[in-house]
């Protein structure tokens, strides 16, 4: 669905693109700004010029009237987030790559696109939307979308990724580009979502629209980051990933692959993530099916805890 | 086999297993094809076809090959390094 909305006929005000996080701008009374939603757009997609999604994004930024010397902000990362990355993560440990080295290597490509952009469209600036918390509980799947693990750690990767991109865009950098974020008003103090803020399990709702509002028009204007409370950086927050053999029910073909692969999570009853330092392990102790790929289960603890047996 | 029948071999493999994954005779892909190139090769196949080459050819890619070879003709090269064959395509090289 694409969808092109203008709360205010000026073509100097801002143009919010991107994936359905940009719908709740929609209703944007206090932020004079332009909308379009693009659709299930990724930044992997966003960075791969010919991919349908970039394409159908520069398109619409045509249809838009252009942006030199706009101010652009990109809603693009959730989807990478939820699937590829937990697609990702375990066949590159296997290989040697930690979480945060390849969290690190995806923002990385990320940014070095979106400074190509800016200078490409003439652009003033553009700020990242960050992806909102996760749906809560596990979320279906399938084998285009597998999209897995639990609430929480979906949330705590997010985590990882914000503190990737906040460190990357933080004042003194010298980029034109900011990071602003609703997502730590969303959670709570041990990192599952607050079902108030995503009534439908997707979206931030069009109630919150002042909310939103109010948490970009820093970014848009000139502050690198926009996280909310009283944040002036994103946490370090070290997770402790151990992999451990999961049994796939079964697998029919290749496009199976994904489809009964589920990242699991054994936490503590009452883990408590927010201004604790945890340190970051990886254990490469995969098993591989006959498709040469992972079936593994992942444990998110504190560092002082023991891990569960597999 | 000399290294043009390896390289020959190669890309057999590579093409079956990119047909296995994306549901088409492995005769219909070459060596132009790849992400956003190919009807079917998105992001999510991506891997799934990486993996299946890794398969087919009983080797693994390394964690940077994994996130950069996008196309049969960078799979080719990659898997050329391993056994020093000219990949079709490279032969100027």
């Amino acid at each position: 669905m694409i969808l092109i909305a203008s709360t205010m006929n000026q073509p100097a005000v801002p143009l919010i693109i991107g994936d359905c996080h940009t719908m709740v701008f929609r209703q944007a009374k206090t932020l004079p700004c332009q909308v379009a939603h693009v659709g299930p757009i990724t930044a992997d997609a966003f960075c791969r010029r010919q991919s349908p999604m970039r394409r159908l994004l520069d398109q619409l930024i045509l249809q838009a009237g252009g942006v030199a010397k706009r101010t652009v902000v990109l809603s693009i990362s959730e989807i990478d987030i939820r699937s590829h990355f937990w697609r990702d993560i375990p066949i590159l440990l296997a290989r040697g790559m930690s979480l945060p080295q390849f969290v690190q290597r995806r923002v990385e490509g990320y940014l070095s696109e979106v400074r190509k952009f800016i200078e490409e469209t003439g652009a003033s600036r553009v700020v990242l939307w960050g992806p909102p918390a996760s749906l809560l509980g596990q979320a279906p799947h399938n084998d285009e979308f597998p999209t897995v693990g639990s609430n929480r750690t979906r949330n705590l990767l997010t985590h990882v990724f914000n503190h990737c991109l906040a460190t990357a865009v933080a004042p003194g950098k010298g980029d034109q580009i900011g990071f602003a974020s609703m997502f730590y008003d969303m959670i709570y103090d041990d990192f599952t979502s607050n079902s108030s803020w995503i009534p439908d399990a997707i979206h931030i709702p069009d109630d919150r629209v002042t909310d939103c509002c109010e948490r970009l028009d820093p970014a848009i204007n000139g502050t690198p980051l926009s996280l909310g409370l009283g944040m002036s950086t994103v946490p370090e927050l070290a997770v402790e990933i151990t992999v451990t053999p999961y049994e796939r029910p079964h697998r029919d073909s290749p496009r199976e692959f994904f489809k009964n692969w589920l990242l699991t999570e054994s936490t503590a009853e009452s883990i408590t993530i927010t201004g604790q330092a945890f340190t970051f392990v990886s254990d490469a102790s995969v098993a591989n099916d006959a498709f040469g790929a992972m079936s593994l289960g992942l444990q998110v603890r504190p560092v002082s805890q023991p891990a569960s047996p597999p | 086999m000399n290294n043009n029948e390896n390289a020959g071999s190669h890309l057999a493999a590579i093409r079956r297993a990119v047909g296995d994954v994306l549901g088409k005779p492995a005769e219909c892909y070459g060596t132009a094809d790849g992400l956003d190139q190919t009807d079917g090769w998105d992001s999510l196949a991506q891997m799934t076809i990486l993996l299946a080459v890794e398969k087919n050819l009983g080797i693994e890619f390394t964690a940077d090959e994994l996130l950069e070879v996008r196309s049969i003709q960078a799979m080719l090269n990659a898997v050329s390094l391993r056994t020093d064959d000219i990949p079709p395509g490279n032969e100027a090289q």
